[in-house]
């Protein structure tokens, strides 16, 4: 039998009268690269915050690492084995970034060295070693990407998620965690990544699943999506965007400038 | 060049841009929010009305009360209220968080320079404005009524006087908002700067308060100079017809009171002479004759000091052009075309300026590389960053996630200015505690005194209340590590009360010691006042962990202000620091026990009942503290998420 990483229940999160995630039924298997595809506002996000504990679900279980998230003692010993990067990330602005790679790494009980020795690789890995007397308020969005990616990974966690990892990430950055990414799945860990960059995610994913107002509408590995054609054809589909129907805007065409 | 139909049509689309901006700030606020903006609003629309309304009835009024040649110290005192008005709007638009900003109106078509008179222009229309146009027209208008139609030539003075002040403003801003746009400074600036606007705000306050003192301090030393002669009392006492006696007080030599028998129960003599009469109304005469010239003299050294003042000091221009027009003194008429020039240079230099950053001539934003990082770039070597002390620092006995909270918190506290004024703010109770120990007098008891001491040590603490009690709130987004991390939660709390714990017992014991040696206590009262001031701080700090579990509030980035005031976390919030009386009665336990104990059995004088009952009472603190963190944990962990949504609704 195939362990799971991750497996939801029933999972459902309200705002209000507003249903963001309804009775989702998540598996995602232990050494995967798990691609969770959506439109703007299906529910990605707060799948990610209530499989992370950074909200709770209205109804519904969660399972991570066999263990359950809904547990205080539980969801402790599973936030020691995991890497988050969160939509808005989780920085201080008061810190340079090597001041809150020590902190996470002392917060998961990394020897001093270790922490020394590994910050220092992953500033340099990541192009952010010229920044060292930067305080995070004075980091653009791609480097504050950068350095929670970075934080994500020092503990060499057994499952990451990562919401948007790649948005306002210079290109070169981007390989570098692609390739960074690949490693880690490929020495037994579980990625769980969200992104609109479908030529990434078909890339580097070998599962995915495509979410629509709240629902999961698709869980699949990446082979059977190619077998049928392309990832942005399969999402096109699933997601009901028909590219036919789209209505022309007239005047945009026209060759005068509005006066 | 722009046509003026389409520069009207741009600057009422400036207009309507900043109105908007303004309207959406208080729709999106709490309700109580919407409604305390919503009256501030209309009070605002009515006092520009009632501004106008107000100033026609000083301008009719006022000169009448006075002679011609002093009307100018009235538009020096209207000057006085338009600054101190101004400074109010400075403190409060330095904190708005949209601006119209440079850099998102020039990607449209439009030039910099149409940008830069229109946004002028329309920073006319802003409410404070309007309200001190309306103050002084109003007055202009009402002084023609009384002065004549020459008070209608004071328009040109105090447009000149609005177009400089506007201008002045206009730079001021832009010079701040280059320096803002460096994150770091931006910070500073945010806290410091209001700061700084409310000391000048105090000016005219401690300028009028001085001459107030001066009048005082003359009249004290004219008084004993006026004093009439000693009147020789004659030996012979001379009853009068009702047996009673005429007393000459020394204190009020031409005022006689009767006095009651017990309280002179000796006859004192009386002076019943035309004589003695005579020189007493000739003294009275001659005193306020006197008194007179003593007050005239002064008003002459006032007013040519005010005089003075009118011309040397730019703001006050505006009076000093007034009394010109007023007194026909035409050669100091120049104040006004200099108010103008003011504000062209002002206008010019901010033009270039501004011009100049947005063309990135001047680089706010300062190189942040270090040197050491440049050399091993350089030489091609992996960089290897400079570590800090202070995140790697750790206390003996403490788990290592704790330390690893207690590190973080160091680090940001002394990072970030709005927290650094929170742990500075203590340091002014001294001066509060002694000027109000000056006014009061105590009673003899040692044990208030000594009570008195831990109460104001209690203040001290509490002036840090507001970072303490909204820990999670001034983490912001940070706050989400430590949702995310697998730290137990009653160690986040127990280093943060570590952290902030040194600041507060050294600023409150130092405070203590202080007000011991004010009141001259004995070593022991001295010694169980510190030892109970320390064992305050456990309790206090309970409180606080529960204030900010149960009651956060979200903080703009680098700001203290806070973004969403609802109403049952702030009436939360009010009804828990309610119990920090309790908190403080619970800690005067032993220095009441003594002086009941005093009371009741009166050789136990000489025994320090109080210092040895304090002893077990820090330790009882403590032991209570051990009790609670774990239980505040747990409760930390069930609320954290919702303390996540409070803490960054507004940061994101």
């Amino acid at each position: 039998m195939t362990k799971l990483a991750i497996e939801t229940r029933s999972l459902t999160r309200k705002f209000g009268d507003r249903t963001a995630v309804s009775s989702l039924d998540l598996q995602v298997e232990a050494g995967t690269f798990y691609g969770f595809l959506g439109p703007n506002g299906a529910g990605k996000s707060t799948t990610i915050k209530m499989l992370t504990g950074l909200i709770s679900p209205t109804e519904g279980t969660i399972s991570v690492l066999g263990k359950n998230m809904l547990d205080n003692n539980e969801s402790l010993e599973v936030k020691r084995s995991i890497g988050v990067v969160p939509e808005n990330l989780a920085l201080f602005d008061n810190l340079t970034a090597v001041e809150y790679l020590t902190f996470v790494g002392r917060v998961h009980g990394l020897p001093k060295a270790t922490i020394q020795q590994r910050s220092d690789e992953m500033l340099n890995l990541l192009s952010l070693e010229q920044e060292t007397k930067k305080l995070v308020l004075e980091y653009s969005h791609g480097m504050r990407k950068k350095l929670s990616l970075a934080a994500a990974l020092l503990a060499n966690p057994k499952l990451l998620f990562l919401d948007e990892p790649f948005e306002g990430v210079d290109a070169v950055a981007s390989v570098t965690i692609r390739d960074l990414l690949s490693g880690f799945v490929a020495k037994g860990s579980t990625v769980f990544l969200t992104s609109h960059v479908l030529d990434i995610v078909e890339r580097l994913c070998s599962h995915v699943g495509i979410i629509m107002n709240g629902k999961i509408i698709l869980q699949t590995s990446m082979k059977e999506i190619q077998s049928k054609g392309t990832l942005e054809k399969c999402f096109l589909e699933v997601a009901g965007a028909d590219t036919s129907t789209v209505r022309k805007l007239d005047w945009l065409e026209q060759a005068e400038q509005p006066t | 060049m722009m046509k003026l139909s389409d520069l009207k049509e741009q600057v009422t689309n400036f207009v309507w841009l900043r109105w908007r901006i303004q309207s959406n700030q208080l729709s999106k606020s709490s309700a109580i929010g919407k409604v305390i903006a919503a009256l501030m609003l209309v009070a605002f629309i009515m006092g520009a009305f009632a501004a106008l309304a107000t100033g026609t009835a000083l301008g009719i009024f006022l000169p009448r009360l006075m002679a011609r040649e002093y009307y100018f110290l009235l538009w020096n005192g209207l000057i006085v209220v338009a600054c101190a008005m101004w400074l109010f709007y400075l403190i409060a638009d330095l904190q708005r968080s949209e601006a119209i900003t440079f850099d998102r109106l020039l990607h449209l078509p439009i030039s910099f320079s149409q940008v830069f008179a229109i946004n002028y222009v329309s920073s006319w229309l802003g409410l404070h404005t309007l309200c001190l146009t309306g103050l002084g027209f109003g007055f202009i208008v009402g002084s023609a009524f009384s002065l004549g139609p020459i008070a209608l030539l004071f328009f040109l003075p105090f447009i000149a006087f609005l177009i400089a002040l506007t201008a002045l403003t206009y730079q001021f801003q832009g010079w701040i908002a280059t320096l803002m746009s460096n994150p770091r400074k931006r910070r500073a600036i945010l806290i410091g700067l209001p700061f700084v606007l409310v000391a000048l705000i105090q000016v005219p306050a401690v300028v009028i308060s001085r001459f107030a003192d001066r009048g005082e301090r003359q009249a004290q030393v004219a008084e004993p100079e006026l004093a009439p002669p000693e009147v020789v009392i004659p030996e012979t006492k001379t009853p009068d017809l009702d047996g009673d006696s005429a007393v000459t007080s020394p204190e009020s030599p031409t005022e006689s009171k009767p006095e009651s028998p017990i309280e002179s129960p000796i006859e004192a003599p009386t002076i019943d002479s035309t004589e003695t009469k005579e020189s007493d109304a000739i003294a009275e005469e001659k005193r306020r004759a006197e008194i007179q010239a003593a007050n005239k003299a002064a008003l002459d050294k006032l007013i040519s000091q005010v005089r003075l003042a009118n011309l040397v000091i730019p703001p006050l221009w505006l009076a000093g052009s007034i009394d010109s027009i007023l007194s026909g003194n035409l050669h100091v008429l120049w104040l006004t075309p200099m108010m103008l020039l003011v504000a062209w240079l002002s206008l010019r230099s901010n033009y270039r300026a501004t011009m100049r950053f947005y063309k990135g001539e001047t680089d706010a934003r300062a190189a942040t590389t270090s040197r050491r990082a440049k050399k091993d770039l350089a030489i091609g070597k992996a960089v290897t960053a400079r570590r800090s002390k202070w995140i790697e620092f750790g206390l003996p006995g403490l788990h290592d996630e704790t330390n690893a909270v207690l590190g973080l918190t160091w680090q940001s506290m002394l990072r970030a200015p709005e927290v650094k004024l929170y742990l500075l703010l203590p340091f002014v109770s001294p001066f509060i505690l002694f000027g109000a120990l000056q006014a009061w007098k105590i009673p003899p008891v040692d044990e208030l005194k000594a009570g008195l001491v831990v109460v104001a040590s209690a203040v001290t603490m509490l002036m840090a209340a507001g970072l303490i009690s909204n820990q999670f709130g001034f983490d912001r987004t940070g706050f989400r590590a430590f949702v995310l991390s697998p730290i137990r939660r009653e160690r986040i709390l127990l280093a943060r009360n570590i952290a902030i714990a040194p600041f507060l017992l050294i600023q409150s014991t130092l405070l203590a010691i202080a007000v011991c040696f004010y009141f001259g206590l004995p070593f022991d009262k001295l010694l169980s006042a510190v030892i109970l001031t320390a064992a305050m701080l456990p309790t206090f700090c309970l409180l606080m962990n529960l204030m900010s579990i149960l009651t956060p509030f979200a903080l703009a980035a680098g700001s203290i202000q806070p973004q969403q005031l609802n109403f049952i976390p702030l009436m939360t919030n009010m009804g828990l620091s309610m119990f920090m009386p309790i908190i403080v009665g619970f800690t005067l336990m032993p220095l009441g026990l003594e002086w009941l104990l005093d009371q009741a059995v009166v050789s136990s004088r000489w025994f320090p009942f109080a210092l040895l009952l304090s002893v077990p009472w820090v330790g009882f603190s403590f032991w209570l503290y051990a009790i609670v963190i774990p239980w505040q944990g747990k409760l930390l962990a069930r609320r954290e998420q919702e303390i996540l949504r409070v803490v960054t609704s507004k940061a994101e």
